[in-house]
């Protein structure tokens, strides 16, 4: 930690939000994005983000300088988007024993939408399409591979810092990323397949 | 290099994570191997594309936004400051409160006994704590100003509310302290805290969340937006 930020992070921690703001300006973006992949809707990951940062604001003086803030901060959202989650699903729990359904549907299923015809040109269909695929073979592999592989192949993190981001171990961070890119490259090369044939 | 120690590691070799040596035997596998070499390139293409999702920016106005919430938060939570102040803060009430003490000792013993019960006390002494403070006062709301002045000043009526509220509190402090003979720092700030609890938490529904001013998802080149119901 350089003087500079040092010093922002004293300010901060006596309760200057200038100097708090400084120090966000870098993680900020990318922190929006993890929350992002967790809760999948710009709201909701604003909502998230937010909240993450207030709390860190207040926590501040718990932070030790040993660890690396970036990573603090990364892992505050992780946890809180967990907490949104936890809660959204309580919510939904709540209104569908009201509704009498049972069949929790899925808002993140694009499979199915992108099986229609479109009139937009192919091959940028196809990159759009591609990445659509992905989102949704995403969305299909277990929470615990999912975060990893967002944390590394969409943030780009390290090993190292996605374990502590992650608060497990650098062996499970290689094994379940190992086994995520597995599981999203089968299904993605199924569905691929699949409407390769339907054409 | 067998394929299954091949495939074993590929995860780390696309990430450029293994040692130069492991990284050097398994690209000459790849050459020689299409079969590995297939597994390679479709976990390429699948990091690839992973890449490009969620690579949303920020939302329009969210700095400001935060700026507000983190405004409000430093509002929220002035009674919990850095612990300097806090020290001069409560020696000052300490001495207030023993002053009171010593008022408390000189109440007629009758009348303690007859309302022994905290409410009947609580009903009655307000009004002494509140005399007492009156010669202090001045100088501890120059005190008080100083801490929030920065933050309050579009708020004035809010101000004068909570000062009186806050008068209040102290008074129940000076109470609680004279009754218990919590005196000690941490006892006030209990005190106080318990105080003053009612008061933030009505102020925090008042105020509630920050206006968030959404933009709807826009979908343009933002593959969370789009996908979204
Ligand atoms: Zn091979």
């Amino acid at each position: 930690m350089g003087w500079d930020e040092k010093e922002l992070l004293e300010k901060a921690k006596a309760g200057d939000v200038e100097s708090f703001e400084i120090l966000i300006q870098a993680v900020r973006q990318k922190a929006y994005q993890i929350a992002l992949s967790y809760l999948k809707n710009q709201e909701d990951a604003e909502d998230a983000l937010q909240d993450s940062l207030l709390k860190i604001y207040r926590g501040l003086s718990r932070f030790q300088e040993t660890s690396r803030f970036s990573t603090w901060v990364y892992r505050v959202v992780v946890n809180t988007c967990l907490d949104h989650i936890k809660k959204n699903k309580r919510q939904k729990d709540r209104i569908l024993s009201f509704s009498g359904e049972d069949r929790e549907e899925n808002p993140f299923d694009a499979v199915s939408m992108l099986r229609d015809e479109s009139a937009e040109p192919e091959r940028h269909m196809l990159q759009k399409e591609k990445t659509q695929i992905i989102l949704a073979c995403l969305e299909r592999i277990a929470p615990s591979l999912r975060e990893v592989v967002v944390l590394r192949d969409v943030q780009g993190f390290s090993y190292g810092e996605i374990a502590q981001i992650l608060d497990i171990s650098e062996g499970t961070v290689k094994s379940r990323l190992s086994r995520a890119r597995q599981a999203v490259k089968e299904m993605f090369f199924q569905i691929m397949g699949e409407k390769g044939e339907q054409k | 290099m067998t394929c299954d120690t091949v495939r074993e590691k590929l995860t780390e070799y696309l990430d450029g994570a293994l040692p130069q040596e492991e990284m050097k035997s398994i690209r000459e596998h790849l050459l020689l191997c299409p079969s590995c070499n297939r597994e390679y390139l479709a976990l390429s293409e699948i990091k690839e594309l992973l890449g490009q999702t969620f690579k949303a920016p920020l939302p329009e106005g969210f700095d400001e936004r935060l700026h507000e919430a983190l405004l409000q938060e430093k509002q929220i939570n002035r009674p919990v400051l850095p612990l300097k102040r806090n020290a001069a803060f409560y020696r000052k009430y300490a001495a207030a409160a023993a002053v009171f003490l010593v008022l408390l000792i000189s109440v007629p013993a009758a009348f303690l006994h007859e309302s022994k019960n905290d409410e009947g006390l609580r009903e009655d002494l307000p009004a002494k704590a509140e005399m007492l403070l009156a010669n202090g006062k001045q100088e501890s709301a120059a005190e008080e100003e100083g801490l929030v002045s920065n933050e309050n000043l579009s708020q004035p009526s809010d101000q004068s509310r909570e000062q009186t509220e806050k008068r209040q509190a102290f008074s129940m402090i000076l109470l609680k302290a004279g009754l218990t003979g919590t005196c000690t720092r941490e006892g006030m700030g209990r005190l106080y805290k318990e105080a003053e609890a009612p008061g933030r938490k009505r102020r925090r529904r008042k105020t509630g969340k920050i206006p968030l001013h959404r933009i709807p998802p826009s979908g343009q080149g933002d593959p969370a937006g789009r996908i979204r119901p």
